[in-house]
């Protein structure tokens, strides 16, 4: 192939060197998503009790994980639809839950949404091992969000918690491939989306 | 007078921007905005010091969205590469075409009997759980040999290869700027060949009536085993190649869901029609020929990461009246010389690097993504040199979210010739023009009025503080992007001209069948079409192949932008705002620049080739969030 590259007028190329062939990158213990801040290492409380950190223990490593946000008392009715289409993902998953595949859903209204409160939501909904409800402190929560983007910039719109709930990131830590999906959508897509996450 | 008034009105704007800004004189020299032989300030626009010094995105939505702040490099230090013209494969023989490990090309015969051909299964075997949910297990090349033999009207729309074309996809380091991380530069991954790949990807000079073909080998670290992760921090190795925004049918047009795995390879057939095979015969309608196309990555949910990462290129096809031409002779006549050389792309593209010198990319923000650095063809603020004839200059704004409003320093007006790489029915001059993610223009500056060691500069006075949208406010310095640097080096002669008409447009007379409303808008944290985010199930449209449909886009408000794309056909604007639009946009579009509460009516058709294609924004970060939906051809 006959292939120059003309650098304005002169021939000089700029100057790069490359890795040694069959060179490979060591990968990082902590992501650099989370080395930015995106994954503030929160202690969360579980809805089975179980206190957490929120980077080291759900999120760092080799594992696909989903986050979506959510309230018990959701004013428009959209929260229920959310959690339901992650229940039927779950179905679809199956054994995967638990296993390489996490959910993790987070309350936006800690001071109401009380670790019983949030089991006896998870076990209405027939909820399985490997998907946790979470709660902790609020100023902790408020640190989650506004990591994981789910803010408004107009202030007003902010405040109104609803308008954080519509779409989950879905990723893995050790991969360091993050991407997002819509909980308003259908478990059938949701569930392509976590399984071809890693082929 | 009034000129040096000008002058003068600038400089004293740009001493009270430095003095605010508080930078030191070393800072200002290395900024350029310095004479290191008078020791005094250029009067030339300069960087909107605190757009470009903010410490944040200034939105006060927190860290998710924050910009880095900018580290000093020298401006107009380094040269502007051009895009590496890419050449067929060795004496254009198909089976010089490597098979690769095998991929996921279309159809499950060998396609025209093209070494590996029969990829699918050595796919399927790879990822046996796609079989059943892979989208594309059963399409074929329709305009090969392939489509529904039982439909003999399809044959009207076969158009096998004549050029073969082979690409790789791979990881390498780039050289954003000689100052930044020297000798080592950044991981990045491009396309070009099996041993070399590039940013921006090569330039395809492609012609309409010859169709051509792409293997697209995937190259890219495949993450599994923990030596395989790209250093990157972001993107996906699964990638999907969208050519914007050729007549391509659908199997080959780079669809978000029809995906070409790390290991493997996809086969892409451009069959190099003009719209309106069916309708006018041969190789369609001569009206409705584009000319600056670019390919990029197109994977559902990663685009924006994806092409942040690198994977854009360009393709300028060529017909009879834009000839491309090296004697500038036959045709329109227009700039381009031996090798293309006065027909030059210009790939801009803003980029974040954090304190480190590392690439940024703020995956946590779903407003959108922009900048602390310019670069034009992969370089920072290059300078570019030029003789002093007429160029033709492809404008691409490569995203991923910032939106460019043009001037030159000296404020002598652009003579723009193509919109979306469609040309205008006539030349229009202008003193600036606004750009939006992925809208092309085609633009001749000519430099026979300057002289040796003449600067100008192109510069953007559109302020945006984040990657929402353009505030809309002029700036009254803006930040120079690429410096031009006069030269008197021989070019023989400038044969080429600026013609008084460019291309008729393709009339409107064919009957509206349908009309459509979709609105665009902010939605539970997320970005929807008519209410809904992306569910790769739907279907939001059915359209019978050779109709019409007038279809009403609507920006449902709030503080962003959204240049809205339809893939696969041009559109016109019938309206803009209720308004006719401006001669600049009077021509065939397919980026929609749609500002705040925006509502334009277009006029399209769909036409030839049946399958799936879609709809986005193209403020990719949006679009990854998921504001994007099908349609349909049957």
């Amino acid at each position: 192939m006959n292939r120059r590259r003309f650098l304005g007028a002169g021939l000089a190329p700029l100057a790069f060197t490359l890795p040694a062939r069959g060179a490979t990158y060591a990968p990082r213990r902590v992501s650099l998503a989370a080395q930015r801040g995106m994954f503030p290492n929160v202690p969360l409380i579980a809805h089975d009790g179980r206190r957490v950190n929120f980077y080291e223990d759900l999120i760092q490593g080799d594992r696909i994980v989903l986050i979506n946000f959510f309230l018990l008392r959701c004013r428009d009715g959209l929260c229920p639809v959310s959690i339901y289409n992650l229940t039927q993902t779950q179905q679809l998953l199956g054994d995967r839950i638990g296993r390489d595949i996490f959910f993790y859903s987070i309350t936006l209204a800690p001071e109401t949404d009380r670790p019983d409160l949030l089991r006896a939501y998870a076990e209405a909904f027939g909820v399985k091992p490997g998907w946790l409800f979470l709660t902790g402190a609020p100023a902790g929560i408020e640190k989650l969000r506004r990591a994981l983007g789910y803010v408004d910039t107009d202030p007003e719109r902010d405040k109104d918690k609803s308008n954080h709930i519509n779409v989950a990131r879905y990723g893995n830590d050790a991969l360091e491939r993050w991407a997002a999906v819509s909980t308003q959508s259908t478990p059938d897509n949701i569930a392509t989306a976590l399984r071809f996450l890693k082929v | 007078m009034k000129q040096r008034e000008k002058l003068f009105q600038r400089t004293v704007d740009l001493h009270r921007e430095i003095t605010r800004a508080g930078l030191t004189r070393r800072e200002l020299l290395k900024m350029g905005l310095l004479s290191s032989a008078t020791g005094l300030l250029l009067p030339i626009s300069g960087l909107s010091l605190r757009a470009a010094w903010a410490k944040d995105g200034g939105n006060g939505s927190g860290g998710a969205c924050a910009v880095p702040g900018k580290r000093p490099l020298t401006p107009f230090k380094d040269p502007m590469p051009r895009l590496v013209n890419w050449e067929t494969v060795r004496n254009n023989d198909p089976a010089s075409i490597s098979a690769g490990n095998g991929g996921g090309a279309p159809g499950a015969d060998p396609v025209g009997n093209l070494a590996g051909g029969d990829s699918k299964i050595r796919l399927l075997n790879d990822f046996p759980q796609l079989a059943g949910a892979t989208p594309y297990a059963n399409l074929a090349h329709q305009a090969w040999k392939g489509g529904d033999a039982a439909d003999p009207s399809l044959s009207r729309l076969i158009n096998p290869p004549k050029k073969w074309y082979e690409m790789h996809v791979r990881q390498h380091r780039h050289q954003w700027h000689s100052e930044l991380n020297p000798g080592t530069g950044n991981p990045a991954w491009g396309f070009g060949s099996d041993s070399e790949s590039f940013v921006p990807g090569p330039c395809f000079r492609t012609r309409y009536g010859e169709s051509h073909f792409v293997r697209i080998h995937n190259d890219l670290p495949n993450g599994n085993g923990v030596d395989n992760v790209s250093p990157l921090g972001f993107g996906t190795p699964v990638i999907s190649t969208h050519m914007h925004n050729l007549h391509t049918p659908s199997e080959s047009d780079g669809n978000p869901l029809y995906w070409n795995y790390p290991g493997h390879y996809y086969d892409y057939h451009y069959p190099n029609v003009y719209a309106g095979v069916n309708q006018y015969g041969g190789i369609g309608d001569a009206r409705e020929a584009l000319g600056t196309l670019w390919y990029h990555d197109h994977k559902l949910d990663f685009t924006a990461q994806n092409v942040y990462a690198g994977l854009a290129g360009l393709n300028c096809i060529y017909d009879e009246f834009d000839s491309g031409d090296h004697s500038e002779s036959s045709g329109l006549r227009l700039p381009c010389g031996d090798n293309y050389e006065f027909d030059v792309p210009l790939v801009f593209h803003d980029r974040a690097f954090d304190a480190n010198g590392v690439d940024y990319f703020p995956l946590a923000c779903f407003d959108g993504a922009i900048g602390n650095e310019m670069t034009v063809n992969g370089v920072i603020q290059p300078y570019f040199e030029v003789k002093r004839r007429k160029y033709r200059f492809r404008f691409l704004d490569m995203g991923p979210s910032r939106f460019y409003w043009w001037f030159l320093s000296d404020n002598s007006k652009f003579t723009v010739i193509a919109n979306d790489g469609n040309l205008l029915p006539a030349p229009v001059q202008v003193q600036s023009f606004k750009q939006g993610v992925a809208e092309r223009f085609d633009v001749i500056i000519d430099f026979s009025s300057y002289k040796n060691g003449d600067r100008l500069y192109l510069v953007n006075r559109g302020e945006q503080l984040d990657g929402r949208g353009p505030t809309g406010n002029l700036l009254r310095t803006g930040i120079a992007v690429l410096q031009f640097r006069i030269t008197d080096q021989a070019f023989g002669t400038d044969n080429s001209v600026i013609p008084t008409r460019l291309r008729e447009l393709p009339d409107m007379n064919q009957p509206v069948v349908n009309a459509r409303r979709w609105e665009f808008n902010r939605q539970g944290g997320g970005w929807a079409v008519n209410g809904n985010q992306f569910n790769r199930d739907v279907v939001s449209a059915t359209i019978p192949e050779g109709t019409a449909e007038h279809w009403t886009i609507v920006n449902g408000g709030g503080s962003w932008s959204h240049p809205v794309h339809i893939h696969y056909e041009e559109h016109r604007y019938l309206s803009y705002n209720r308004l006719p639009p401006p001669p600049i946009e009077a021509g065939r579009k397919d980026v929609i620049r749609l500002d705040p509460n925006a509502q334009v009516e277009i006029y399209m058709r769909f036409r030839d080739y049946k399958g799936l294609y879609p709809m986005h924004c193209h403020n990719v970060v949006h679009e990854d969030h998921a504001m994007m939906v099908m349609w349909k051809i049957v």
